[in-house]
């Protein structure tokens, strides 16, 4: 194989430009069936994923990609550098990612981000505001689903 | 960016533990709706089996859902039957003449009969596990008098009756036990009177906690369960149920009752034949409360419900 055939081009929907080896790209099923179909060329257009966006997911997938090939990393070190990687992106970034990995089809970051969104998601309204999601119970609703639960609210 | 779609919604509700399950209900109605179908799956809800008086049919009525079943019964024999305890899906019960014992599965409606015909007239009836898995063992007190307790086990598997008696010195008065429940190898056994009798499977020991739980005002009242591992004593009062429940926790070490304990997120449901405990809060309906008391048994359903009971 050579030099140019290894390396990939992804452009993210604001048209920023990535050149990455093709083993990091294809941990995405969504690249991977499009370079299997030769249906796009060396440059792969991303059109749901920004270029900030994209940078992560390439963080994400270079390094996953160097200990699946290599293993001269334990997967202890993964996680520790898993919970890393999630721990201080914000609440935006981390929703974007999941979409990102959704769309992408990478399981295990979809999985990662999930549970980041999952364990830092804590208050009702941190819910609300995080994932801008209108609240639609009338006040009286809502005052009954805490009644009926209290416990789950108290703190 | 704006809502998210709804197959990414329920991801992340797996992934929540179960209070911020129940939180994550007040953030929107589609949110309740995901986080309702998750806890489905993630958290089964026990169910309650009753039998309709005069006719071969009985009813299963999944709280969770708000929904009653109406299952035929499969024999003659099971009309008006007497349902003793229930563990793990199945249940122990006798036809109506007392004539059979035997085991049934009001789910899949399997049905185990047993060599047994006298266990009918035991004090206290329990079984560790369901009698389709490896080392389910039927236990039961047979004879208590002043000065003896005896008591007889049913190993499945062997197919062999043991008999033990076991010595003591303790008040009966009227009554002999109001529950008896099964958690980590262990048979509890409440006395009308209030000790508390332990017969360990391993050992074949038995022990008594002579300290006595605090009275109740009717038998009724009082219900026993289990969660992994801890043993509770729940105390109601059916006749006001804005009446506080008091629970009590088993504390072996300090040989006694612990009151006022906190409960985080764990839901009992009585009935006099069969309490279960499950870690989700049931959301609070008075009828359902009114309805698990007399001759209503709590039953745990197998994982593949949803599929058994599409309709």
């Amino acid at each position: 194989m050579s030099k140019s055939e290894k390396k990939i081009v992804l452009k993210s929907l604001d048209n920023e430009a990535f050149e990455v080896e093709k083993a990091v790209a294809l941990q995405s099923q969504t690249i991977w069936v499009m370079c299997e179909d030769k249906c796009v060329g060396n440059e792969i257009p991303l059109e749901n994923v920004t270029g900030q966006i994209l940078a992560k997911v390439i963080d994400y997938c270079k390094k996953h990609a160097v200990v699946d090939g290599d293993g001269d990393e334990s997967s202890e070190e993964l996680k520790n550098w898993d919970t890393e990687f999630t721990k201080n992106m914000d609440q935006s970034t981390l929703f974007n990612m999941i979409l990102a990995a959704n769309y992408l089809n990478i399981k295990s970051l979809l999985n990662l981000t999930c549970q980041a969104v999952a364990d830092k998601t804590k208050t009702i309204d941190e819910f609300h505001t995080f994932l801008n999601i209108e609240n639609n119970f009338t006040p009286e609703e809502e005052a009954q689903i805490c009644q009926e639960n209290l416990w789950a609210f108290d703190d | 960016y704006s809502n998210p779609p709804f197959d990414i919604t329920l991801l992340i509700m797996q992934r929540l533990s179960f209070k911020d399950n129940i939180r994550a209900c007040a953030v929107c109605k589609t949110w309740r709706e995901a986080c309702v179908s998750v806890r489905v799956d993630e958290y089964p809800t026990p169910w309650l089996i009753s039998y309709t008086l005069d006719k071969e049919e009985y009813e299963l009525y999944d709280p969770l859902l708000d929904k009653t079943y109406i299952r035929k019964s499969t024999s003659p024999d099971l009309r008006d039957p007497f349902i003793e305890c229930s563990t793990d899906g199945w249940l122990l019960m006798h036809d109506n003449n007392f004539i059979e014992t035997f085991f049934f599965n009001p789910f899949t409606h399997e049905r185990i009969g047993l060599p047994w015909p006298d266990m009918w007239n035991t004090q206290a009836l329990a079984f560790s596990s369901a009698p389709t898995s490896n080392g389910c063992v039927i236990f039961s007190v047979f004879h208590v008098t002043k000065r003896s307790v005896i008591i007889k086990t049913y190993c499945l598997d062997t197919k062999e009756c043991t008999a033990f008696m076991f010595p003591h010195r303790l008040p009966l008065k009227d009554g002999g036990f109001e529950h008896v429940v099964f958690s980590n190898g262990v048979f509890y056994c409440l006395a009308s009177i209030g000790w508390l009798g332990m017969f360990d499977l391993s050992t074949t020991s038995w022990n008594v906690l002579s300290r006595r739980a605090p009275k109740c005002v009717s038998p009724n009242d009082r219900f026993m369960t289990e969660y992994q591992g801890d043993i509770f004593l729940i105390y109601t009062n059916t006749h006001d149920l804005d009446d506080q429940p008091r629970y009590l926790k088993l504390d072996l070490a300090n040989q006694k009752w612990t009151d006022k304990i906190r409960l985080g997120g764990l839901a009992f449901y009585l009935s006099s034949k069969s309490s279960l405990t499950a870690n989700r809060d049931l959301l609070y309906n008075q009828q359902m409360h009114q309805r698990c008391i007399c001759s209503y048994v709590w039953v745990k359903p197998p994982l593949n419900v949803s599929d058994l009971f599409k309709s």
